[in-house]
């Protein structure tokens, strides 16, 4: 298990060998990865040119660690990965990579999905986008709290 | 005491600086520190945001208030917004 932030790009690939070499007899790897959009919260007219990603040095691994903890409580998982890009980015750029491995699918599948549900409002990362209209951040989501208490009813 | 309190990303910007020191009398909690933000150094937040602010007391949100130390790494900030 390890999570990581960093502004250099990663490899798919390389993360999931790398998460395969440690599950060892796995029989299900789900992986996801975040990229950049080119429009996202903005006026037609205003595409994205660039994305910029801050975070909360120390409290943000904390975070990721927590949740990835939380993760391997609640399922059988072998190997887990949590990679989050800080810094600035531009459309289709890979942000994050979460990666859960199980001996069957459906621990894997939900694992990643979990992962990323609790990453995108419990992690303390922000996001702020320049547009060709100016620059602004982007705000949280009814939605994402509520992809967590989907979770904590379960 | 003083209470060293770090900002980021939109209130960051708001405040116009990364941290501040404030004077709390010993014993004050998060609900009197957000108090005193909110009548001096963040009194030009948009008041929208103000009520959506988070407080992470030794790099964990806290949700109800929690009695401070000098010593306690404090920071204010908005909804995260990460992945």
């Amino acid at each position: 298990m390890s999570v990581r932030v960093q502004a250099e790009d990663f490899s798919l690939q390389r993360e999931y060998d790398e998460v395969l070499a440690e599950a060892g007899d796995a029989g299900a790897v789900v992986t996801f990865t975040g990229l950049v959009r080119e429009f996202h919260q903005t006026e037609d007219s205003a595409s994205v040119a660039s994305l910029t990603l801050e975070h909360y040095p120390g409290m943000t691994e904390k975070a990721l660690a927590d949740i990835e903890q939380q993760a391997r409580q609640r399922w059988p998982l072998l190997a887990t990965r949590i990679v989050h890009r800080v810094g600035a980015m531009t459309a289709q750029e890979q942000i994050v990579l979460v990666a859960a491995a199980s001996a069957h699918r459906h621990a894997a599948f939900e694992a990643a999905q979990f992962m990323m549900d609790y990453l995108k409002s419990r992690a303390p990362f922000w996001k702020k986008q320049a547009t060709s209209e100016g620059e602004n951040w982007i705000e949280s989501r009814d939605s994402d709290e509520a992809a967590i208490a989907r979770w904590q009813k379960a | 005491m003083l209470i060293s309190v770090q900002y980021f990303a939109s209130v960051r910007e708001a405040r116009g600086s990364s941290s501040d020191s404030i004077e709390l009398p010993d014993s004050a909690d998060t609900k009197a520190l957000l108090s005193v933000l909110k009548a001096g150094p963040l009194a030009a937040l948009d008041p929208a945001l103000f009520e959506r602010l988070l407080i992470a007391v030794n790099q964990s949100v806290v949700n109800t208030p929690v009695r401070l130390k000098a010593s306690d790494e404090v920071a204010v900030f908005p909804p995260m917004t990460g992945g």
